[in-house]
């Protein structure tokens, strides 16, 4: 196929400038593309956009690659053969074609007269299709956001002094009412929080005298209270839970404070047996462990015989009557720890004090020994008013001699005969409570030197009880929290007791049978913190106290 | 062979070294159990919070890099690849160094920012995977401007075309002539125009006087290729638009993450 090209350009003033291409080829291609046949600079043309070939003695054109495609006479079409005359559009070039028997002549003629566009308005148009024409520029954009960051974040904070924003977590519960008063405790930027600001409100024990001496030794271990009560994590934090912070010094505690009584703890697993705080026979109080079965005795001068006390049927005042555990020990009000024995509230309803069946109402008082030898005096002088010699018989015997002495005390010489009857009554019935009944069954007594007594009062004196209201010092169990639990499955021997010096507390092995350190299915996870409360809160001081509606006032400001 | 691009760059070199990295940092955030649990204050906390804010850093110098013609530095595609992967894998990272804790706090903020910003490039990342490829096709060679030049010319030839005929010509050249009005709403949407088809036409012509039949099959075939051309027009600047437009979101939100970064880590030291 023969194609002549003629390209006319005819500018403003009429002027024709031509140029032409002959080809001799199958094809001819029309592009932009430099590897097209005729190449021609319309921004519309593609690279390859349209190709003129001869077919079964047509001649034809169709579309290879373009988006504005190929239009014959103003018809969009894919391929179609060419006829005389006909014009087809590629873009914004129009080709006329003029068919002869030898060849194709294609006429492209660019008219400069014919369109003159409007360079403002195609400016303004491809300003249109820019999406920065419908936005703030994005420096814009950045500096806005940066400034209300920057604002909101930074200078509200500083101006009106509110920092919660700046708050890394939320407060523990108990710190609310401070949440938003961050310089209570952070008094200078760029620091740690220091003891002294948490101390400004509270008043602590020290963690024990231990602690205290090897914090004024180790100057470099940061020993901080916030190390431990860590704020700003919610109510985990505070009250520290987490045994391994205890356990990171326990475990060696044996080797940091050589010469003091401490033992190595570092589980729940190896933790030692229980150690119970006993008096020794002069009165001073140790520890000891409960597997130290030669030593670990109940030292309390006290005679209480468990076994007899459980036993069924036991002769009570209204008949025979069974005695519970809580029958005597009872749990506070708030459940956590057991309440101290009394005599009046636990003993009296079954061990009397009566001294006398012709005064069956009267009892001695318990508590005060100086009381027991005036009250059975004047007892038994009210007897004698009452009834004369009648009523109160002759002593049986006659008044003791002196331990020592072989002479009787002349404590009766300056009384009148109705007095000695009655001294003598009450001595009587005294020396038969402390030493044979009443005093005599729970008691130890001593009978005073003579120097001390006093004809007017007692001879005997009780060895004071001292029964602990803990036997674990160090440890704090809380009875409320096993209350579904019977006594006997803990405190196993208690039926079987008869020995008042048994120490029925349960061993740690008995504990291990539910509580574990470690999270593990059947077992409670257990931390220190449970059972070793340290550095309980102490009473504020008078000085630290403060005024009600001054202390809200400081917190609002 | 597919070609390498920034996503693929060098056998995705920067994907597997995130994803190790960031199996790596789960790891040890799973392992670690710090006492009083795991948060932005513990040893690993401070840890992945400095190794973020090296990476934010790292990330904000891509935009001098890019810019940074004639460095050295490794390559811009490198560059990208990296900014791209690293940027993703501060997702993770950054909530392991918090903990997974979050609150109305400058520090939920900074990382409210971070993922906007890290959003928003996975967005233009998407919009570049898919969409760059058509500006090429779509064109058909030559710039907007060029081609506004020639609707211009095309308005022109409707004119003379109306000119010396009846009113019911000219009222069909002005009816079917397509409109070229553009807002951000048509960058952002595809909406075409609609070609005249037949059943119009037809309708249109039956209007006319016959001696103006020929005239008018012209004036379609001009309003035709006026439709075409405003729509490819429209096509890709909208392609352009949405290759764009995450920027828009991208640059501001990791500007502002800077600033919330620097308050965040001011902030953290100054109540200690």
């Amino acid at each position: 196929m023969k194609l002549r090209f003629i390209h006319e350009r005819i500018s403003p003033d009429g002027a024709v400038e031509r140029t032409s291409a002959d080809f001799d080829q199958n094809e001819v291609v029309i592009g932009r593309g430099g590897s097209s046949d005729i190449v021609l600079s319309s921004p519309q043309l593609s690279l390859v956009h349209a190709k003129v070939y001869e077919e079964g003695g047509q001649v034809l054109i169709t579309e290879i690659d373009s988006l504005v495609g190929l239009r014959v006479n103003q018809v969009r079409v894919a391929r179609q053969a060419l006829n005389s005359g006909d014009t087809f559009q590629l873009g914004d070039l129009s080709f006329e074609v003029q068919l002869s028997a030898e060849s194709v002549l294609l006429t492209l003629r660019v008219d400069n007269e014919s369109a003159v566009p409007d360079a403002e308005v195609v400016a303004r148009n491809t300003r249109k299709l820019e999406l920065d024409a419908y936005l703030p520029s994005i420096r814009v954009l950045s500096c806005i956001a940066s400034i209300i960051v920057l604002a909101g974040c930074f200078v509200y904070p500083i101006v009106r002094g509110r920092y919660s924003s700046w708050s890394s977590g939320p407060v523990a519960n108990s710190h609310r009412m401070i949440e938003h008063d961050c310089q209570r405790c952070h008094l200078s930027p760029f620091e740690r929080v220091e003891d002294r600001e948490c101390l400004n409100c509270h008043t602590m024990s020290d963690h024990s005298e231990g602690f205290k001496e090897f914090v004024g030794t180790h100057r470099d271990l940061d020993v901080r209270c916030a190390e431990c009560h860590m704020e700003h994590n919610g109510d985990h934090g505070l009250i520290l839970r987490d045994s391994r912070q205890c356990i990171s010094c326990h475990a060696g505690m044996r080797e940091r404070q050589t010469g003091r009584d401490v033992l190595n703890v570092a589980s729940f697993s190896t933790h030692p047996e229980f150690r119970v705080s006993v008096s020794d026979s002069v009165g001073a109080i140790r520890r000891v462990s409960l597997s130290d079965t030669q030593n670990v005795v109940d030292g309390t001068p006290i005679k209480l015989n468990h076994a007899v006390h459980l036993k069924e049927g036991l002769r009570g005042p209204q008949g025979p009557m069974t005695l519970q555990c809580n029958g005597c020990h009872q749990l506070s009000k708030d459940k956590r720890e057991m309440l101290p024995i009394r005599f009046d509230t636990h003993c009296r309803e079954c061990h009397s004090l009566g001294f006398d069946e012709r005064l069956a109402d009267s009892e001695v008082p318990h508590g005060d020994v100086d009381l027991v030898y005036p009250t059975l005096f004047a007892e038994y002088a009210k007897l004698l008013l009452l009834d004369g010699e009648r009523g109160l018989g002759r002593p049986s015997e006659a008044v003791r001699a002196l331990p020592g002495t072989g002479e009787s005390p002349d404590e009766s010489r300056h009384l009148t005969p109705d007095a000695k009857l009655a001294q003598a009554n009450a001595r009587r019935a005294e020396e038969e409570l402390f030493t044979r009944t009443a005093c005599f069954l729970c008691h130890d007594y001593r009978e005073k030197p003579l120097s001390e007594q006093r004809s007017d009062g007692s001879r005997y004196t009780i060895t004071p009880p001292r029964i602990p209201e803990v036997w674990m010092t160090k440890a704090r169990f809380d009875h409320g929290a096993h209350e579904e639990v019977s006594c006997e499955s803990c405190h196993e021997k208690t039926r079987r007791s008869t020995d008042t010096r048994d120490l029925l507390l349960p061993s740690i092995q008995v504990c291990r049978e539910c509580h574990l350190q470690d999270a593990k299915p059947g077992f409670v996870k257990s931390e220190c913190a449970q059972c070793h409360p340290y550095h309980a809160a102490l009473e504020v001081s008078r000085e630290k106290k403060q005024n009600l509606n001054e202390f809200l006032h400081t917190l609002m400001r | 062979m597919r070609q390498e691009t920034f996503i693929s760059y060098h056998g995705y070199r920067w994907l597997i070294l995130t994803v190790l990295a960031v199996v790596m940092c789960s790891a040890v955030y799973l392992i670690d159990d710090p006492i009083g649990g795991r948060n932005g204050g513990t040893i690993v906390g401070y840890t992945f919070g400095t190794l973020a804010t090296i990476g934010v850093v790292w990330l904000m110098s891509y935009g001098v890099r890019k810019r940074a013609y004639y460095s050295s530095l490794g390559s811009v595609q490198g560059w990208l690849s990296a900014h791209v992967w690293i940027g993703t894998g501060l997702l993770v990272l950054v909530p392991l160094h918090a903990g997974f804790s979050f609150g109305w706090n400058v520090h939920t903020l900074t990382f409210l920012l971070m993922v906007v910003t890290i959003v928003s490039g996975i967005w233009g990342v998407f919009n570049y995977a898919t969409l760059a490829s058509r500006i090429e096709s779509h064109r058909g060679g030559g710039k907007s401007t060029q081609i506004l030049e020639h609707l211009q010319t095309l308005s022109s030839d409707v004119k003379a075309l109306c000119k010396d005929k009846s009113e019911a010509f000219v009222s069909v050249a002005q009816r079917l002539n397509p409109p070229f009005t553009v807002n951000l709403m048509m960058l952002l949407r595809k909406a075409p125009i609609a070609h005249i088809d037949q059943r119009v036409a037809g309708a249109a012509l039956a209007t006319l006087p016959d001696s103006e039949h020929d005239e008018a099959l012209r004036l379609f075939g001009i309003l035709d290729q006026r439709c075409d051309l405003i729509n490819g027009l429209l096509e890709e600047a909208r392609v352009k638009a949405l290759l764009r437009i995450w920027l828009f979101i991208h640059v501001p939100a990791s500007v502002a993450l800077c600033v919330a970064l620097a308050i965040h880590i001011l902030s953290v030291f100054f109540f200690w």
